[in-house]
């Protein structure tokens, strides 16, 4: 059963660059990458309100959510998404795909090490050690290695 | 040798917004993770941030571009994949909101990171969807192993 979820994971993880390749070439096709950052963007919202009727069959949610809760959580999600996905539209064709997706994750890394560093976000504090040292240093060192051949 | 050298300054400009795009995702998770909560559903969680990301979008390309028209011939013409960007994004954050109550966080992460790293590797080798072709070799899979050795470490300590 394991087996199933770890294949889904990677699945998931395998789309990630296959999903900025072609968005890259949607980019060149409509002769901009924030125009195609949106149709994606656009086309990924009609997805999710099929997917938020089929399944929960609502789209809706209780009003008092906007009060109860910080007003950052409503913006803050698509304006980082934005960022991220128009970022990896603008560098694929200027790094390849092994670069772009090494590079971001490795601040990734170094941003979930910082979130449990410092407990951020509510998160438990969750120390630097040098295991993680050697792991940060890793995967500058694997970068290295990618970038340069 | 100056052209090698502002060709070396661009790229490592590139490089370091890659590393901020990247910073931008655990923050970006922690936000929708909240929204969760807030709305009760993963689902409308995903579409309300992929609405407000919509409406940005279309502000950035007006102020950027001008225009938000486009040459409608490249439908027909470009090939059919192109469009499908969108979906696969749905596909990756709802994974992500399924298979951590059941991989954990740690396994999680691993097992998305190797088939990112993976698949991006096959996407330069094979020259997949107009990206220009950059043959595997060795130091390339020895920098591969170095990152998964890395992530392991990461998540296990």
């Amino acid at each position: 059963m394991i087996i199933l979820f770890l294949t889904g994971g990677l699945i998931a993880g395998g789309i990630i660059p296959v999903q900025t390749s072609i968005n890259s070439k949607l980019g060149q096709q409509v002769g901009s990458p924030f125009l195609a950052s949106f149709i994606s963007f656009f086309t990924g919202t009609l997805t999710l309100i099929i997917l938020s009727l089929a399944i929960d069959h609502r789209i809706a949610f209780d009003p008092a959510a906007f009060y109860n809760h910080p007003w950052w959580i409503w913006i803050g999600g698509g304006m980082l998404g934005v960022f991220y996905l128009t970022t990896n539209i603008l560098l694929l064709p200027r790094l390849g795909a092994a670069l772009t997706v090494v590079v971001t994750l490795c601040g990734q890394m170094i941003m979930a090490i910082a979130i449990d560093q410092f407990g951020l976000f509510n998160v438990p504090v969750h120390e630097l050690n040098i295991p993680r040292l050697i792991g940060i240093t890793c995967m500058f060192a694997g970068v290295y290695l990618i970038k340069r051949f | 040798m100056t052209i090698n050298r502002k060709k070396y300054l661009f790229t490592s400009i590139l490089l370091i917004w890659g590393l901020a795009a990247g910073m931008v995702s655990p923050v970006q998770t922690s936000i929708n993770t909240q929204l969760r909560y807030a709305v009760r559903s993963p689902f409308i969680a995903s579409l309300i941030s992929f609405t407000t990301g919509t409406i940005i979008l279309a502000l950035l390309t007006l102020i950027i571009d001008h225009t938000m028209k486009m040459d409608w011939r490249i439908v027909p013409q470009a090939p059919k994949w192109i469009w499908v960007g969108g979906m696969m994004g749905v596909i990756f954050v709802t994974s992500n909101i399924l298979l951590l109550p059941v991989l954990g966080s740690a396994l999680t992460v691993v097992s998305v990171l190797c088939g990112q790293m993976t698949l991006a590797m096959a996407v330069d080798h094979f020259g997949w969807f107009g990206v220009q072709q950059h043959k595997l070799n060795w130091p390339r899979i020895t920098g591969l192993t170095l990152m998964i050795i890395g992530i392991v470490l990461i998540q296990h300590f």
